[in-house]
């Protein structure tokens, strides 16, 4: 399985990675991108499996990128991580088409129970 | 809707305790900025600033440094030169990014971190915050690296 991480800080980034590794989905190839203009770029060229995206990012935001692939009927599943965890933000994340959203800081079980139900 | 929330010395430690372990420190106390201390702002949707976190340098040594596992006895050498690489600062800044919970619930304004700030640059935020704002400082202190503080203005 391809995965794309987006984030803008690169800590941030390897952090992830490191918890991906943690949480059973090291064998997969991870690709990373360190906003949303260059994630829609890289995922127009080639679509990865999943998407794991911040929100908050410099040139386009997480939800922006998100809108971006849906309007261009680009359907990969997509998931935050991110410090926005109110309900209200959770419910826009879910009506732009993401399957789930992770807050920040988060836990190897976090990534093992979310990730289990939307690919594992 | 209200405003934000003010951090407590319980929501501080969970937060910090979910990316430096259950071992992390924090206790709430008087803490006053100098001129070495960094500023995080944290702005509304349309771009008011609604909350202010100041930082010493120890905090953001050991908060930048610890988030990556650089070793303590590493920070401790480049905190006693005032060596605040590029890593420690982005390090910092995302410290700063997952602090935004601290303020926020279902019940209050929306914020998110606008920037974090060179002490220079930080000296004015906190002289224009500090006189009307909700102040509240902790003391952190994060296993194998230090003690250091932070302080919250909320508006």
């Amino acid at each position: 399985m391809d995965i794309m991480v987006v984030d803008d800080s690169a800590a941030m980034r390897m952090m992830i990675i490191r918890t991906l590794r943690q949480a059973g989905f090291g064998a997969n190839d991870v690709v990373q991108a360190g906003d949303g203009v260059e994630a829609l770029e890289a995922i127009r060229a080639k679509t990865p499996d999943l998407v794991l995206a911040d929100w908050n990012m410099p040139n386009m935001t997480g939800i922006e990128l998100l809108e971006a692939l849906r309007a261009e009927n680009n359907d990969v599943v997509f998931g935050f991580i991110t410090t926005e965890a109110t309900a209200t933000m959770r419910s826009k994340a879910r009506d732009a088409g993401a399957k789930f959203l992770i807050s920040k800081p988060f836990t190897v079980e976090a990534f093992e129970q979310v990730l289990d139900a939307v690919v594992g | 809707m209200s405003e934000l929330l003010v951090p407590d010395t319980q929501s501080v430690k969970e937060l910090l305790s979910m990316m430096y372990g259950e071992s992390v420190d924090v206790s709430q106390g008087d803490v006053a900025p100098d001129d070495g201390w960094r500023a995080a702002t944290y702005v509304t949707d349309v771009g008011a600033v609604a909350s202010v976190c100041a930082c010493d340098a120890p905090f953001v040594m050991y908060s930048g440094a610890a988030l990556t596992m650089i070793p303590g006895n590493v920070a401790n050498e480049m905190l006693s030169r005032k060596d605040f690489s590029e890593v420690i600062l982005g390090n910092f800044h995302e410290i700063m990014n997952i602090c935004s919970r601290l303020l926020m619930s279902d019940t209050t304004q929306h914020v998110r971190l606008e920037d974090t700030l060179e002490p220079e640059a930080s000296q004015s935020v906190f002289s224009t915050f500090a006189p009307d704002g909700t102040l509240v400082g902790f003391k952190i202190e994060i296993p194998g690296y230090g003690t250091g503080s932070l302080l919250f203005y909320i508006s």
